[in-house]
């Protein structure tokens, strides 16, 4: 991926809903696998947070997280078009989800979160806090704690 | 006697599984909470005593994740662990039907690779993508 300019934070408008219209126009500009509305509708129903990015208006991209809203997690379909990739877009992204995973992480708690990074971007993901250790466990990962930073 | 049943899902025993095989252990209403957004899971007992378990997390139609499989030690070797794939797979393979292009995901322990490789999982780096291991497509 080629890095540009980053935008300027308040560029970047972030929100908490998300259609399986706007899913599969993000998904299917990247080349993803595609699916049904039906599929992705039920399976947006079936995700714990999710997130769309807008920039001037235009959708740019979005993340979702899915798990079983107490022990571990997983980061799926973050996933910036082409046109506004490399621009820090996608960070905020994870940034946004990891938050939302941490302020429902109760004092005490703690829960897992993993994800597998697409070839090459294993440094994207450190950037955003996840370790990758294959001596643990094969994907990155990060734990969330609510006693600590 | 060896039997498999689905989506039992009790706390007691899945917390018991946990500290037996060396993860820790969670507060039972922590546990509680993840094994009711569980889609589906399988627990192995030996007459009424567990002795295996699995489960499949996610958004029960575009990403699976397999989790939790754990075999007690004694009964470690004695194909229990083969046992809960093949079931969580024949719910996977159900879920296929709906969506052909599922992605199944495991994290597999360290030295696990091999275990999971006979099921048809090969890492992502095999397919040349970024760590983790994905299902395999055999179509």
């Amino acid at each position: 991926m080629e890095y540009r300019d980053l935008y300027d934070e308040n560029k970047i408008e972030l929100a908490d809903t998300l259609t399986s219209t706007e899913f599969l126009e993000v998904i299917e500009s990247v080349g993803f696998k595609t699916y049904s509305e039906e599929q992705v509708n039920k399976a947006l129903k079936n995700t714990m947070y999710m997130v769309k990015a807008k920039v001037d208006g235009k959708l740019a991209g979005i993340g979702r997280v899915v798990g079983d809203y107490s022990i571990v997690c997983c980061l799926s379909d973050i996933c910036v078009k082409p046109e506004f990739q490399g621009r820090g877009i996608g960070l905020r992204i994870v940034k946004y989800l990891k938050n939302k995973i941490e302020e429902n992480v109760k004092l005490g708690e703690k829960m897992q979160i993993e994800l597998t990074p697409t070839a090459g971007n294993e440094d994207f993901y450190k950037k955003a806090g996840f370790k990758y250790n294959p001596d643990v466990i094969t994907g990155m990962y990060l734990w969330i704690k609510s006693d600590q930073e | 006697m060896i039997s498999i049943k689905e989506n039992i899902n009790k706390v007691e025993e899945y917390n018991y599984l946990f500290d037996q095989v060396g993860w820790g252990c969670y507060e039972n209403k922590i546990s509680q909470k993840a094994l009711d957004n569980t889609i589906y899971s399988v627990s192995v007992y030996d007459d009424d005593k567990i002795i295996g378990y699995g489960r499949l997390i996610g958004d029960s139609i575009c990403f699976l994740y397999i989790h939790d499989v754990m075999v007690l030690p004694e009964y470690q070797h004695k194909k229990i662990g083969t046992k809960v794939m093949n079931k969580l797979l024949e719910k996977i393979n159900r879920i296929k039907l709906e969506n052909p292009y599922v992605r199944v995901y495991l994290g597999a322990s360290k030295g696990k690779d091999d275990f999971y490789r006979k099921f048809g999982f090969i890492t992502r780096k095999e397919a040349n993508l970024g760590s983790g291991m994905i299902l395999k497509n055999t179509d």
